[in-house]
């Protein structure tokens, strides 16, 4: 059974396309390859294609660490500061030196890879309130917020990563009881979140339509 | 299922609960703070807007104001003096050749009489004597100007030196000085007038004082005296302050205060002590 964010998804994909003539000149043109790379991960998972000894979790594990790499590439062009962005990108490069070593010899590669993945969380979490942060202080902009791309795409992140936190707190210590209430629970987040953000996604992929940001141009 | 599981799975939803809560305070919080925002610019922008319509009609006031003192002398000056000299040399054929001369030589002392009051008048176009000397120079020639006319002794000071203010703040503290002279003439009935402008770093004063019939400022304002409201908002509209100081039969002193160095850091050329 298909969960069904993944509709929302592919939503976005389609939104993608239509206002593709409008993005492929600005940094959101690395969606294409990333909504298409995360619609075949998504259905391959349903699938079964990553299953390996009843588990997907190594491929999770890549493809979260691929997925907060895009982000935090997305967030450090994002935020204008020199020092933001001096801290922004020591904390991307702690992280992934933390998920490599917690991917190969902490939690191990056929495990969810849970410690690392909070801290993608918090580091995400944080740069989204630092953009935010600086577009309180940038208030002359005459386009209103609703209207900002790029405050569609980090309102998504924000929910994103706040919502899954608590989920992936406890996936150590649930997950592998076979607890069908906590399975529940998991495809309620898990949906629940993701199209909170691929809903804001297709929103700042819409806001190309009259509005031009020059930010990221 | 174990109490312990269901306790963490209670606690997960109550976490997501709060961190979603956390999440759409962050959003509503920037939503709520760019609003606040925008409404602070449109009312900066909407104070800027009128203090610019407030100072283009100082000056048309002020053109108004030339126009009319132009149109008078024109009137009541040079043209009688005009049609004099008509009428004087009209009647100048039949005259025997001695008289003739001392008609002739008589409409040409009034005729340079009136090129030196055409040339007067010119002077006396006072915005643009306003922007080219300034406004104690500009106040001089006004009351010079008064002084041919009315039949009231005055007198005129300057203390200090002589520091410009900017060119808005000259333009309304010398429109307040043609409308307290305005009013001077027209209701005061005084026999003496004392214009004094202090100038200093800190502190710059026009002081107008007449021994005329006085009255009540509080009265005068109640019975609907538009012209004193038009000249403190003005003032305030410089960040000056004016008070006016007068009683029945006790004459009249208005004082109009301004600091040129506050006014200079913080006017900026457009508006005043305001938000930037």
């Amino acid at each position: 059974m298909y969960d069904y964010f993944f509709l929302f998804q592919l939503a976005a994909l389609l939104v993608y396309s239509i206002q593709f003539n409008k993005l492929k000149s600005t940094l959101y043109k690395w969606f294409l390859p990333y909504l298409i790379v995360m619609a075949v991960y998504e259905f391959g998972t349903f699938n079964g294609w990553f299953t390996v000894s009843g588990s997907n979790h190594w491929s999770f594990n890549i493809i979260s660490t691929l997925e907060f790499l895009f982000y935090g590439y997305f967030l450090f062009r994002l935020l204008r500061k020199n020092k933001a962005k001096r801290i922004f990108t020591l904390a991307l490069c702690f992280t992934l030196f933390v998920t490599t070593l917690n991917i190969f010899f902490i939690q191990g590669f056929w495990k969810l890879h849970t410690y690392s993945y909070l801290l993608q969380s918090v580091v995400i979490i944080a740069a989204t309130c630092m953009f935010f942060y600086q577009l309180m202080q940038n208030v002359q902009s005459k386009i209103p917020l609703f209207r900002n791309p790029d405050f569609w795409l980090c309102t998504g992140l924000l929910f994103y990563y706040l919502g899954s936190f608590m989920f992936f707190a406890s996936f150590s210590h649930m997950a592998y009881k076979g607890n069908p209430n906590y399975t529940m629970l998991y495809q309620v987040i898990y949906n629940f979140y993701n199209i909170i953000l691929y809903v804001c996604l297709i929103n700042s992929f819409l806001c190309f339509r009259k509005t031009k940001m020059l930010s990221y141009l | 299922m174990l109490q312990e599981d269901k306790d963490v799975i209670i606690f997960i939803i109550a976490g997501t609960a709060i961190l979603l809560l956390l999440g759409i305070f962050i959003i509503s919080f920037l939503f709520f703070y760019q609003k606040k925002q925008n409404s602070y610019i449109k009312e900066k922008n909407q104070l800027k807007n009128n203090f610019r319509q407030e100072l283009l009609k100082t000056q048309l006031e002020v053109h108004e104001h030339t126009l009319n003192h132009v149109s008078h002398e024109i009137h009541d000056n040079i043209g009688q003096v005009l049609a004099f000299i008509k009428l004087n040399l009209g009647s100048i054929k039949d005259l025997p050749q001695a008289e003739k001369q001392v008609r002739i030589d008589e409409s040409r002392d009034l005729v340079s009489h009136v090129i030196t009051d055409l040339r007067d008048l010119s002077k006396s176009l006072s915005y643009e004597t306003l922007v080219t000397k300034g406004l104690a120079e500009t106040i001089r020639m006004e009351i010079n100007r008064i002084n041919r006319a009315a039949n009231f002794s005055l007198e005129f000071n300057i203390t200090g030196q002589v520091l410009p203010l900017s060119q808005q703040r000259e333009l309304v503290v010398f429109r307040i000085f043609q409308e307290c002279m305005q009013n001077i003439i027209k209701h005061s009935e005084a026999n003496q007038l004392k214009i004094t402008l202090q100038y200093s770093t800190e502190l710059f004063n026009l002081i107008i004082e007449d021994d005329g019939i006085g009255f009540c400022p509080d009265d005068a304002i109640e019975q609907g005296g538009a012209g004193l409201e038009n000249m403190k908002s003005r003032a305030k509209l410089i960040d000056a302050t004016i008070s006016i100081t007068s009683s029945s039969g006790k004459g009249c002193t208005i004082k109009v205060s301004l600091n040129p160095s506050q006014m200079q850091v913080s006017f900026d050329g457009l508006y005043p002590s305001g938000p930037d």
